[in-house]
C-alpha cells in the first residue's frame, strides 16, 4: 500500500481522471453482467451518447484549461453559453445566414471574453468577483435577447445537426461536433506545449510576480485568454442550440460552469495556478458523464446520483493535494 | 570613482532620484559600474540599495537622473528591455515558476521564438550553456524548478540572467536564502563571472561576504551615498558609515533586577534556527533582540508563542511549558504584537471594542454572553491609558495611523494580563510621539513584574529601551549582552558577522 501512495505521488496527473474512467466502466460492466445481462453498459450506442454529452463541458473546460493554468477562473460562462445561444436564434429568426448567425454568437462569446480580460486586468479585480457580476449580466442579456422565451429557428442543416448521429456508413461513428471539439482540443494542446503564448500562460499562473519580473505581457495574455474562455462558451453554446433542436433556451447553462470547473480540476488543474493540461480536462469532463450514465444504468436515484458525483470531485481533488504537498 | 578607467564602464547613472510617497528612497546617487568588478552596495535597511538597483535593472524608474549604458543613453521601460540590452538583476526573493521547467524559467521572458512557435530544442541548447557558465550543466533540465531545493533554485535564476548577453549583472542579497555550503559557492561563482569581464553589483548585509568579493563599495545611508571605498578598507570604516549618526539618546534604565525567571528557554530551536537558543527572562526585564532581516528575530518570537514550529528544546513561562500552539501560551499569559498590522496583527475591520478584548474575551462574560456596559468602560478606559486616539469604539481600526493600530494591539495585552509580552518590531513605521509613549507603557507594565522581548530593526531604540540586547545572525544567537555594554557599531559588526562566538546568555 505505501508503495503504492509513493507511485502515485510521482505520477502524471493525467492518471487520475484516466484511472477514475477506467474503474467507472469496470464497476458499471460487472454490475450490468449480474443485473443486467442483456444490456451490457459497454455498447456503441452508450458510448455515442457520452460522447455527445461530454462534448458540451469539453468545449466549455478547453478554454476553462487556459484560465485556471494562468491562475484565473471564469465563473461567467454558463450565462454566456445561454447568451451566445439566444443569440444564434435570434439572428436565425431575423433572417440572417447560417455563418453570419454562427459568426455573430461566436463573436458575443469573444467579446464578453475580452470585457472579462479587461477587468480582471485594467479593471484590477479578482477574477471570481468579475465573473460572478457578468454572470449575472449575460444571464440578464439573454433573457432581454429572448425576451424570457425560448427561442426556436430555421437553421440550416449543417449548423443543427452538429450533435446528431453520424449516417451509419461514415468512416468515423461520431458525431460532427465531437469530432470539432478533438480537433479543437488537438489544437489547445499544441498551443499550450509549442507557443510562447502556451508557455506564458502556465508562468502568470505559476508565479505571477517572476513572470512580470522576466518581462512577460501579464495583461495582454490574460485578456486572450479570456477572450478564448469566450469563444469556447459560445462554441457550448452552439452545440447546445444544437442539443435543443436548433433552439436557443435563456436558462441554459446554469451550472454549467461548475461542470466544467470539476472537469478541469479533476483532469489535474490547480485553482492556485500553473496547473492543468488539455488532455486531463478532457479525460475530467469525460469521468463526469460516463459516471452520470452509469449511474443511469444502474439505475441510481438522481439525489444519490448527485451526491455521488460530489464525493467523487471532493475525493479526486483532495488525492491531488496530497499529490503536490507530498513533494 | 577613483579609477579612472572610463573606456570600461559599461553602466553609469547620474544624480538618481526616486521618491516613494512620502519617502526620499534615493536622493541623487551617482556610481559607475565597471566590467571586470564587483561593486558592492552596503547600508542598513531601507538605505536604498535595493531601489538603486532596480532602477538600474529596469525594474523601478527613476525621478530624476540619467544613466548610459555602454556610453549610450540607457532608459529601460521594463526589466524585460534592459535584459536584452545586458543587464540583469537577481532579486532577494526567489522569482522562480515553480511549475516551469528549469529551462522554461531559464529563458522565461525572453523565448526567442519562431513566430508564435517555441525553439525548444534552442531554448535547451541556451539552458544549457547558461548552466555551463555557473559549472552546473548537470542539472535537470526539464525538471520543475519548484522541485529543486532552494539552493538550486537561485543556481536557475543566475543562469535566467545569464542566458542572454549580459554585461552587467546585479545581485540583491542573493544569498540571503541560501546555506553556508551553497553560499561559499556562490561567492566563488561570482568571482569566476568578475574574471569574464562582467561588471556585477553585490547587494549584501553580511560584512564578510562583501569583504571578501568587493573592488569597489559604495555606502548608502538615506538615499544617499555616505562614502566610496576600494578593497581593502577595514569593517569598522564601513559599519561606522551604515550606521553614521552619533546615538540618538542615551539609554535610561530604572530597572530592579527581581532574580525571578519568568521565561526560560533551554535548548529551544526554533524552525529553520542553526543552533539553540537558551535564555532566561527575569520579570522586570526588556531583552532586545536585534538583526538583519531574515536573522530569525521574527521567528524566534513566533516560536516562543507557538505560532511556528519549534524542533527542539523547551519554553517555559513560570514554570509552565509553552510554545505549542498560540492559544494555549495565551492563555498562560503570553502577549504577542505582530511586526505586520495588517497581515496577522489585527483585525481591523471588527469594532475597537471587539479588538481589544479578542484575547480575552471572557473577562467581561458571564457564561460567554457579554456584558457590553462592562466591556466598554473597560475598553475606554485601556484605550486612554495607551493614549490612543480612536473615533469610537464601535468602528474598526483600519483608518486609524500606525501608532494608534500599535497602540490598541498593545492594549489587547494590557486587556488580557500578559505576563510576557513579545513585540515584534512594535514601533516601525509609526511615528515619534506613539513611540515614546509605547517605549513609556512598556517599561511601566514590565516594571510591576512582566517581561517583555522586543525585536527591533532599530538599534538605538533597543539600546535606549533595553536592558539586555541579544544579537542574531542568519538563525543563530550571536551574542547577549547588557544594552550598556553595547555600542550601535558593535551590535552591527555582530549581525552581519557569522563569525564571532556566542557568549553565554
Amino acid at each position: 500500500m505505501k508503495r503504492l501512495l509513493e507511485a502515485w505521488r510521482g505520477s502524471n496527473p493525467v492518471l487520475a481522471p484516466l484511472l477514475g474512467l477506467v474503474l467507472v466502466v469496470l464497476a458499471a460492466t460487472l454490475w450490468g453482467l449480474s443485473e443486467k445481462p442483456d444490456s451490457p453498459f459497454l455498447s456503441g450506442y452508450r458510448a455515442a451518447l457520452v460522447l455527445k454529452q461530454s462534448a458540451i463541458v469539453a468545449t466549455g473546460a478547453l478554454g476553462m484549461t487556459l484560465v485556471i493554468a494562468a491562475g484565473g477562473i471564469d465563473l461567467a460562462i454558463g450565462s454566456l453559453l445561454a447568451l451566445c445561444s439566444v443569440v444564434l436564434a435570434k439572428a436565425l429568426q431575423g433572417g440572417h445566414s447560417g455563418t453570419e448567425a454562427l459568426l455573430l454568437a461566436l463573436a458575443t462569446g469573444v467579446g464578453a471574453g475580452v470585457v472579462h480580460g479587461l477587468l480582471v486586468t485594467h479593471g484590477r479585480l479578482a477574477p471570481f468577483i468579475a465573473t460572478l457580476g457578468t454572470m449575472l449580466l449575460w444571464r440578464g442579456a439573454a433573457e432581454e435577447v429572448s425576451a424570457q422565451k425560448k427561442l426556436s429557428s430555421d437553421a440550416p442543416d449543417w449548423l443543427a445537426s452538429l450533435l446528431d448521429p453520424p449516417a451509419t456508413d461514415d468512416l468515423l461513428p461520431v458525431a460532427t461536433g465531437v469530432l470539432l471539439v478533438l480537433l479543437a482540443a488537438a489544437a489547445m494542446a499544441w498551443m499550450l506545449a509549442r507557443t510562447v503564448f502556451g508557455r506564458r500562460i502556465y508562468a502568470i499562473g505559476s508565479n505571477e510576480a517572476a513572470a512580470r519580473l522576466c518581462g512577460v505581457p501579464i495583461y495582454t495574455t490574460k485578456i486572450a485568454v479570456y477572450a478564448l474562455m469566450g469563444f469556447f462558451a459560445a462554441a457550448a453554446g452552439v452545440l447546445e442550440f444544437n442539443n435543443l433542436n436548433a433552439q436557443g433556451n435563456p436558462s441554459s447553462g446554469a451550472g454549467y460552469e461548475l461542470d466544467v470547473i470539476a472537469a478541469v480540476v479533476l483532469g489535474g488543474g490547480s485553482l492556485s495556478g500553473g496547473k492543468g493540461s488539455i488532455a486531463g480536462s478532457l479525460l475530467g469532463a469525460l469521468l463526469m458523464t460516463t459516471l452520470r450514465s452509469a449511474c443511469i444504468y444502474a439505475e441510481v436515484a438522481d439525489p444519490l446520483q448527485k451526491m455521488l458525483v460530489g464525493a467523487i470531485i471532493l475525493v479526486a481533488v483532495a488525492l491531488d493535494r496530497w499529490r503536490e504537498r507530498a513533494r | 570613482m577613483a579609477h579612472a578607467r572610463s573606456s570600461s564602464i559599461v553602466l553609469s547613472a547620474r544624480a538618481l532620484e526616486r521618491r516613494f510617497g512620502a519617502v526620499q528612497a534615493l536622493g541623487g546617487v551617482s556610481v559607475d559600474l565597471v566590467a571586470g568588478r564587483v561593486h558592492a552596495f552596503v547600508g542598513a535597511h531601507g538605505a536604498g540599495k535595493s531601489t538603486l538597483a532596480r532602477i538600474l535593472a529596469g525594474v523601478d524608474r527613476p525621478d530624476q537622473g540619467t544613466m548610459r549604458l555602454a556610453d549610450v543613453p540607457y532608459a529601460p521601460l521594463d526589466p524585460a528591455r534592459a535584459r536584452a540590452l545586458g543587464v540583469a538583476m537577481v532579486h532577494q526573493e526567489l522569482s522562480i515558476a515553480p511549475h516551469l521547467s528549469v529551462v522554461e524559467n531559464i529563458v522565461l521572458g525572453d523565448e526567442r521564438a519562431r513566430g508564435p512557435l517555441l525553439r525548444r530544442r534552442d531554448e535547451a541548447r541556451r539552458a544549457r550553456e547558461a548552466l555551463a557558465k555557473l559549472g552546473r550543466a548537470d542539472l535537470p533540465l526539464e525538471k520543475p524548478a519548484g522541485e529543486l531545493p532552494t539552493a538550486i533554485q537561485q543556481l536557475v535564476e543566475l543562469a535566467r540572467a545569464l542566458a542572454s548577453d549580459v554585461r552587467v549583472l546585479l545581485l540583491d542579497e542573493p544569498t540571503s536564502s541560501l546555506e553556508r555550503e551553497d553560499k561559499l559557492r556562490l561567492l566563488a561563482l561570482v568571482e569566476h563571472l568578475r574574471s569574464q569581464g562582467l561588471a556585477i553589483a553585490w547587494i549584501g548585509h553580511h560584512l564578510d561576504e562583501v569583504l571578501r568579493l568587493a573592488d569597489d563599495l559604495l555606502v548608502l545611508r538615506d538615499g544617499v551615498v555616505v562614502a566610496r571605498h576600494q578593497r581593502g578598507v577595514g569593517a569598522d570604516e564601513l559599519v561606522h558609515g551604515m550606521s553614521g549618526r552619533a546615538l540618538a539618546s542615551t539609554p535610561v534604565h530604572a530597572r530592579a533586577r527581581t532574580g525571578t525567571p519568568l521565561l526560560s528557554l533551554q535548548g529551544f530551536l526554533p524552525r529553520r534556527f542553526r543552533a539553540p537558543v537558551d535564555l532566561e527572562v527575569e520579570a522586570g526585564e526588556i531583552v532586545g533582540l536585534a538583526g538583519l532581516v531574515g536573522a530569525g528575530r521574527s521567528r524566534l518570537l513566533r516560536a516562543i508563542l507557538g505560532a511556528l514550529p519549534h524542533e527542539a528544546g523547551v519554553s517555559r513561562l513560570a514554570g509552565l511549558p509553552i510554545g505549542r500552539d498560540p492559544r494555549r501560551s495565551v492563555a498562560a499569559g503570553v502577549g504577542f504584537v505582530s511586526e505586520d498590522r495588517k497581515r496577522d496583527g489585527l483585525c481591523l475591520q471588527i469594532p475597537i471594542s471587539d479588538e481589544v478584548t479578542l484575547a480575552a474575551p471572557g473577562r467581561e462574560a458571564t457564561l460567554g454572553v457579554l456584558h457590553a456596559a462592562r466591556r466598554r468602560s473597560r475598553v475606554e478606559g485601556l484605550v486612554a491609558q495607551v493614549r490612543a486616539k480612536v473615533a469610537g469604539l464601535h468602528a474598526g481600526a483600519a483608518t486609524l495611523s500606525g501608532g494608534n493600530q500599535q497602540k490598541l494591539a498593545l492594549a489587547r495585552l494590557l486587556h488580557m494580563d500578559a505576563k510576557l509580552w513579545l513585540l515584534d518590531d512594535p514601533t516601525r513605521g509609526i511615528d515619534v510621539a506613539a513611540k515614546h509613549d509605547i517605549h513609556r507603557l512598556v517599561r511601566a507594565r514590565v516594571a510591576e513584574g512582566r517581561a517583555a522581548l522586543v525585536a527591533s530593526s532599530d538599534i538605538p531604540e533597543l539600546l535606549a529601551w533595553c536592558d539586555r540586547i541579544l544579537v542574531l545572525s542568519r538563525g543563530r544567537v550571536v551574542a547577549v549582552r547588557a544594552a550598556s555594554d553595547w555600542t550601535e557599531d558593535e551590535i552591527l559588526a555582530a549581525a552581519t558577522s557569522t563569525s564571532i562566538a556566542g557568549e553565554a546568555a
